[in-house]
């Protein structure tokens, strides 16, 4: 399920909060019913812990946590904790507009690693698990269209009005579509260079640590020197 | 496989040229290159043509496949068919963009020519979204597509490759019921 431990897409989708509901009685954790949206678990909740030190959470309060957290207690043969609500993105309000109409939906702004958080909350056990996996999928493939379109036309650097319309449209890209856009865009440069002859050209290699302007005086040395 | 690998192998492939020097058969690892002979046409790997050509020490014919008539042949062909048609050398594009470079002046109409060849390139380009974006919104398992040159093959692999397993992960997270 996950791709594997240092992956950088795998750490930050799961470490988005998700609201789940205890089943049983925790003894000792009374403190993290007051840890809702900042960070938990620092020097301040120790102290308070002074206090508190020995409540337990009553079963069937609800508490956030991250979903690396929900997968283990959630998942394994005594569990803990149920879902009782998906995140915001997954609703049932959101998938009827992901069903009208998914490519206008902004998602990175709304949800970053919309497709990845979504594989890993298929993992849990909740009712709707079927509409979610396919709104994930019909999403997917409607917004492919407008992927394929805006990497397969190559855009220069130079070209100001056609490079604000592209911002305006990769604008809505979460992060997966972004990947994609970059190598079909990369493809194509590959045949641009290609067309434009640079195949054969000799470049000089990159050396590491040198920024472009200290490899530039050092061309240019060199060419003074052939000129006498 | 890059772009510049492609290119790399589509100069092996053999074109006639019209050397102005005389010299014994010359023996490679591939095969052996025939004796020349002052004005006597013989085929040549495309490394050796433009190695040749900018010697200045032959003069190339220029293949059937890119004459003016039968470019406008292949153009028409391909704006009937809704599918790819066969084209006849697997790296026409490339050989095409090669020859044009080298040896402008041996072609008849060399211009039209490079005009005509962007037209096919723009054509197939198009077929080949529009056939990419039905198969994402299809969901089909797999596509068969048939004749396409290397150069094609080269750009949407990566492009394809990802999208398709994309698709396909989120195939799997559908739970059957």
């Amino acid at each position: 399920m996950y791709e594997d431990y240092f992956s950088i897409d795998d750490i930050l989708s799961t470490q988005e909060r998700i609201r789940c509901q205890l089943l049983v009685d925790i003894p000792k954790l009374g403190f993290l019913e007051s840890s809702s949206a900042t960070a938990t678990l620092n020097d301040e909740k120790k102290d308070h812990a002074d206090e508190q030190n020995f409540s337990s959470l009553t079963a069937n309060t609800k508490l956030e946590l991250p979903y690396w957290m929900i997968y283990s207690i959630c998942n394994c043969k005594t569990r803990f904790a149920s879902l009782p609500e998906l995140p915001l993105i997954y609703s049932r309000i959101q998938r009827q507009i992901f069903a009208a109409d998914a490519s206008v939906v902004d998602l990175a702004k709304q949800a970053a690693h919309f497709y990845r958080q979504g594989r890993h909350l298929l993992e849990l056990n909740f009712d709707e698990k079927r509409q979610v996996a396919m709104t994930l999928l019909q999403t997917y493939q409607q917004r492919f269209r407008s992927i394929m379109d805006a990497s397969f036309h190559l855009i220069l650097s130079s070209d100001h009005h056609h490079h604000e319309s592209m911002k305006q449209q990769t604008g809505k890209f979460e992060r997966q579509e972004k990947i994609l856009l970059m190598l079909g865009q990369a493809a194509f440069r590959d045949y641009d260079r290609l067309v434009n002859n640079e195949t054969k050209q000799m470049l000089p290699p990159k050396i590491q640590g040198m920024t472009t302007d200290l490899t530039n005086v050092l061309n240019g040395g060199m060419n003074r020197k052939r000129k006498r | 496989m890059d772009i510049d690998e492609v290119q790399y192998l589509s100069e092996n492939e053999l074109i006639s040229v019209v050397p102005n020097f005389k010299h014994p058969e010359i023996n490679l690892i591939r095969g052996s290159v025939g004796p020349f002979l002052p004005l006597v046409p013989l085929q040549v790997p495309m490394w050796m043509a433009i190695h040749l050509k900018e010697s200045h020490r032959c003069r190339f014919v220029c293949p059937e496949w890119l004459t003016f008539d039968s470019v406008q042949e292949l153009l028409r062909q391909e704006q009937q068919q809704e599918t790819f048609t066969p084209m006849p050398n697997p790296y026409v594009f490339i050989l095409s963009q090669t020859i044009m470079n080298v040896a402008l002046e041996d072609i008849p109409n060399g211009d039209q020519i490079r005009l005509l060849m962007k037209d096919l390139w723009d054509l197939r380009l198009a077929k080949l979204r529009s056939s990419i974006g039905n198969l994402a919104r299809s969901g089909a398992l797999y596509a068969k597509v048939t004749h396409l040159t290397q150069v094609e093959i080269c750009l949407i692999r990566n492009f394809l490759k990802t999208s398709l397993k994309h698709i396909a992960q989120l195939q799997d997270a559908v739970p059957d019921e």
